[in-house]
């Protein structure tokens, strides 16, 4: 498996060969999904809220830069210092001079695909820095050496015994398969470093303009712990992230964690304002945000694709995906995964980079039914296919094929020639076979003759048949 | 009423026989008929694969013979769905958006014609077989076509409807999907088989003659008990070649 | 710091968002409140509460009386603890302070989270706490959560370091759901004086292995609210 976009289609055939693969994401996907509809059902709002969301956020990618003012002022206003990051670089540099500052040799995280995206576990370390996340599914993932295999569940493919095995190789203890014990051994492990760490290192799901508030939604604590033991916290968010007001944040906590773990709410919803206060024993003594760009005001900028900004990264179109539920997270190469990941990697990655995946879909919708902010990841993939096409050039021949067949298909004579002659070529030299050998599809499946007369050959004779059979006095003869 | 038929290239050239029956329901129910012979197709296969320019050539020739329809009727969801709804993505040389979403407007899928439009459900069919439905994708999610084909089956005489796991779960088909990506397509198809499998059902029925084809290939190559249909096949009773003696 | 990258990209976004024009759609946004709250009675609001903490796997001690609930509160204390408890400071219920009266009871190693002395802080004094006892602002009887705001004197790690969070509220904290606090909660905010809440619901879990659901990942693994039922309908 490599962690390549461009090997997506060498990665899938790792995925589809895996039996157990296929059984534990099969299971996961189905038992969320069906937990999921049975929330659902109950909410008789759930399309309003959808709705809702959806308009929300294309208001703020019209007045991005009003929001972005508004959350910066009172971001700085209850304490935080505000950063800016046009890229990789820049969002890893900022953080780093935050860490050199303050002496920080360990850096707990909490769960960032952001921070993924832009690689900060790597640079950091190769910097004597010590990052150590503290998810139990991306702490797996991190002893592993591997990047998560799902965006919100990071560990799901893996089994107790191979977290037994890893804990018992990396951390030095006796080995055991039992979950409880596993987690327990985690939760020790990550007290220690939660402890001790001089800095936090999260996301943010959102960030409210109105109110300069961080929010991080979360299940273990971890999030808790990074961003109230540490001395010094620092968020990375995409500019997309920022919302209006607490009323927003509303429409999005009722459909975030239904979409991305089928639960009304998820365990801890954390509100963060600011650093620790004047007489206070807890909490950070600096808190500072990173606003990165990285590629989005790309995104902003390109009117049939901005709405891929509304994503709030919930997991629902990979659960939903049927192709994500046959190859998994890794074999899309990079950080973001499924349809939405389909989308993003060409724009973010570029399309000679993400190319093969917007065509890794039967474009079947279930993503965008099931979108909780109503993003038409389908009609998205379409778009990128054609601009794939205009825009490198290794599509010449499917393309000429392509051109040969418009030229047919819009001169009806030169078509119903062509069918003749096709008819033809069958009868002298397959006459007999009831299926035809077409290249990749014949090996798996059988591909049909053509009837003998198509429908157009037929249809002067069924014509008249029909006038015989329509009834004079019909309900329906005679215009309405 | 006249009603012109969309005969998609699929049904044209390999099914043929849907063609025929959706034209002999609609004339028994009073329609009058009427089939543009210049019609070849709507422009979807280059459309999926991402060669819009190509697409808008095909569906250029495809709105100049269909633009003084008064009303056009079709049996498959997805090249309906491509003329109503994907149209509008494309640039046309003599059509304005506003055009060609008003001809658009006058397309319908088979089933959604009769049960949304016309309100008829019983169009006198028989059919003996235990029964599942296939939801296919466009005619599900694009238009919005859920409830109507159920409604066609549940007054099929003789026919016995058992739904399947799933039915809502892509075919895998997808277009030039299927050879881009064969395995996935293969398993997607294989998955839906074994749930039509899995409730006993003798047929399962869908909307889309590329979703049938697909499905019925997978079938034939691994020698099973189930036949892929048209609803169009089960409501009129022609059958295609190879499923002769189906249903009666 | 980041002078040049912000102007750059501020300039870059002023530029498209001259061009794009998307109202607010502040009807839209009202009309995706939760219709329910008004078909349920105060007391099926408190059922609901109950019903989702079971489901979550936490617990709901109902008592009629404070000395009832001061009972409770010293019986589960003495069942769970293994080490120290500490109360929130100051914290009291319908106007009776709980520390005095839990000491009256006997529960051993109670301490109330008074004020540490100057460079102490809470994540050292609580780090291996076993039990942390918290009033609450509200609780949402839709999603079973209970809504802290963290003042001065309820340190986020109180509810967070030790193995078992107790919550004591009563029933007229209760409010039909999110949709209903946030509109107290944007009165807070107005004025805050707090740096964080904490929205809680259930106890620290984790599913990350095998989807198997284990409690008290990083926080506690135990969530039970006291809850002193009265005819208080707010």
């Amino acid at each position: 498996m490599k962690a390549d976009p461009r090997y997506f289609k060498m990665n899938i055939r790792e995925s589809l060969a895996d039996e157990h693969l296929q059984t534990v994401l099969r299971k996961a996907c189905d038992e969320v999904l069906v937990k999921r509809a049975q929330i659902v059902a109950e909410m008789p709002h759930w399309q309003q809220l959808r709705d809702a969301a959806s308009r929300i956020k294309a208001h703020v990618m019209a007045n991005l830069d009003t929001y972005l003012l508004q959350l910066e002022r009172n971001l700085t206003a209850n304490g935080v210092k505000v950063h800016w990051a046009r890229d990789t670089e820049e969002a890893r540099n900022e953080i780093l001079e935050i860490a050199r500052k303050h002496n920080v040799w360990t850096a707990v995280k909490s769960k960032s695909m952001t921070s993924e995206e832009v690689g900060l576990n790597a640079f950091l370390e190769e910097r004597k820095i010590r990052p150590v996340e503290t998810d139990l599914g991306e702490y797996i993932q991190q002893l592993s050496g591997e990047p998560p295999f799902h965006i919100v569940t990071p560990a799901m493919h893996r089994s107790r015994q191979d977290v037994g095995r890893i804990f018992a190789e990396k951390l030095g203890v006796p080995y055991t398969e039992d979950p409880e014990s596993l987690t327990r051994i985690a939760r020790e492990k990550l007290r220690d470093a939660f402890l001790t760490a001089e800095m936090g290192i999260t996301g943010a799901n959102f960030a409210v303009a109105e109110t300069g508030t961080i929010v991080i939604v979360e299940n273990e604590g971890n999030a808790r712990l990074t961003t109230t033991a540490p001395k010094v916290h620092v968020a990375l968010l995409g500019i997309e992230k920022v919302i209006p007001t607490l009323q927003d944040l509303r429409v999005f906590l009722n459909l975030l964690s239904i979409s991305s773990t089928a639960q009304r709410l998820p365990c801890y919803v954390n509100l963060i304002r600011s650093p620790r206060r004047e007489g206070e024993h807890e909490g950070p003594e600096e808190v500072h945000v990173v606003l990165l760009d990285n590629g989005r005001t790309e995104i902003l900028d390109d009117d049939e694709m901005v709405s891929a900004l509304h994503c709030i990264r919930c997991g629902a179109c990979l659960n939903v995906c049927p192709i994500f539920q046959r190859v998994g997270g890794h074999a899309y190469g990079w950080v973001y995964q499924g349809p939405i990941g389909s989308v993003l990697t060409p724009l973010y990655r570029g399309l000679n980079v993400g190319y093969q995946l917007p065509f890794a879909s039967s474009l079947c919708g279930a993503c965008s039914e099931i979108c909780p902010v109503k993003i038409d990841i389908h009609h998205l993939l379409l778009v990128l296919r054609n601009r794939i096409h205009h825009n490198l050039s290794d599509w010449w021949l499917e393309r000429t094929a392509f051109r040969l067949w418009a030229f047919g298909s819009s001169r009806p004579r030169f078509y119903r020639f062509a069918e003749r002659l096709l008819r033809l070529f069958l009868r002298l030299f397959v006459p007999h076979a009831k299926e035809l050998p077409v290249p990749v599809w014949s090996k798996t499946r059988a591909f049909p003759r053509p009837a003998r007369r198509s429908f157009h050959r037929r249809w002067r004779r069924l014509a008249k048949e029909l006038e015989n059979e329509r009834p004079r006095t019909g309900e329906h003869s005679g215009d309405l | 009423m006249k009603v012109w038929l969309f005969i998609p290239c699929l049904v044209d050239q390999f099914y043929p026989e849907v063609g025929e029956g959706m034209a002999r329901i609609l004339t028994r129910l009073g329609f009058e008929l009427e089939y543009p012979a210049a019609q070849t197709c709507c422009g979807q296969p280059a459309f999926n694969s991402g060669y819009f320019d190509e697409a808008a050539v095909v569906a250029e020739h495809f709105l100049d013979v269909f633009r003084d329809a008064p009303l056009v009727v079709g049996p498959s969801g997805s090249c309906i769905s491509m003329v109503r709804i994907f149209y509008r993505q494309l640039k046309f040389k003599k059509y304005t958006p506003q055009e060609v979403a008003e001809i658009g407007g006058r397309f319908y899928e088979f089933s959604e014609f009769l049960v949304k439009k016309m309100g008829i459900t019983d169009v006198g069919a028989h059919f003996e077989g235990r029964v599942t439905y296939h939801a296919a994708c466009h005619l599900l999610r694009e238009l919005g076509v859920r409830n109507e084909p159920l409604e066609l089956l549940k007054h099929v005489r003789g026919l016995e409807f058992v739904p399947m796991k799933d039915a809502e779960a892509c075919c895998g088909f997808g277009g030039t999907f299927s050879v881009k990506y064969p395995l996935l397509s293969t398993s997607m198809g294989e998955y839906k088989v074994r749930q039509a499998l899995a409730v006993n059902a003798d047929y399962v029925v869908m909307n889309d003659v590329s979703c049938m084809m697909h499905l019925q290939g997978i079938i034939d190559r691994q020698n099973l008990p189930l036949r892929a249909l048209h609803i169009v096949h089960v409501l009129s009773g022609l059958m295609p070649p190879s499923a002769r003696g189906s249903g009666s | 710091m980041s002078e040049k990258a912000r102007k750059e990209i501020l300039t870059r976004i002023r530029r498209i968002s001259s061009r794009r024009e998307f109202p607010y759609d502040r009807a839209g946004v009202e009309a995706s409140l939760d219709p329910r709250p008004r078909q349920r009675t105060f007391s099926q609001h408190v059922e609901l509460f109950v019903q989702r903490q079971l489901e979550l796997g936490g617990l709901v001690h109902e008592a009629a009386t404070v000395s009832e609930l001061i009972d409770r509160l010293a019986r589960r204390l003495t069942d769970v603890r293994d080490g120290s408890i500490w109360v929130e400071r100051g914290l009291t219920i319908t106007d009776v302070r709980l520390l005095e009266r839990l000491r009256e009871t006997g529960v051993p190693d109670l301490h109330e989270a008074l004020e540490p002395a100057e460079g102490v802080l809470w994540k050292n004094l609580l780090a291996d706490a076993s039990v942390g006892v918290t009033g609450a602002d509200w609780l949402l009887a839709e999603t079973g959560s209970v809504v802290l705001v963290h003042r001065t004197g309820r340190p986020r790690v109180l509810s967070l370091l030790p193995r078992h969070h107790f919550v004591v509220a009563s029933s007229g904290q209760l409010v039909p759901n999110l949709d209903e606090v946030i509109p107290r909660l944007e009165q807070l905010h107005a004025d805050p004086d707090f740096p964080a809440v904490t929205i809680v619901t259930g106890s620290s879990r984790t599913a990350d292995i095998e989807k198997i659901l284990i409690r008290g990942v990083h926080g506690p693994q135990n969530l039970e609210v006291f809850l002193l039922v009265g005819s208080q309908e707010p």
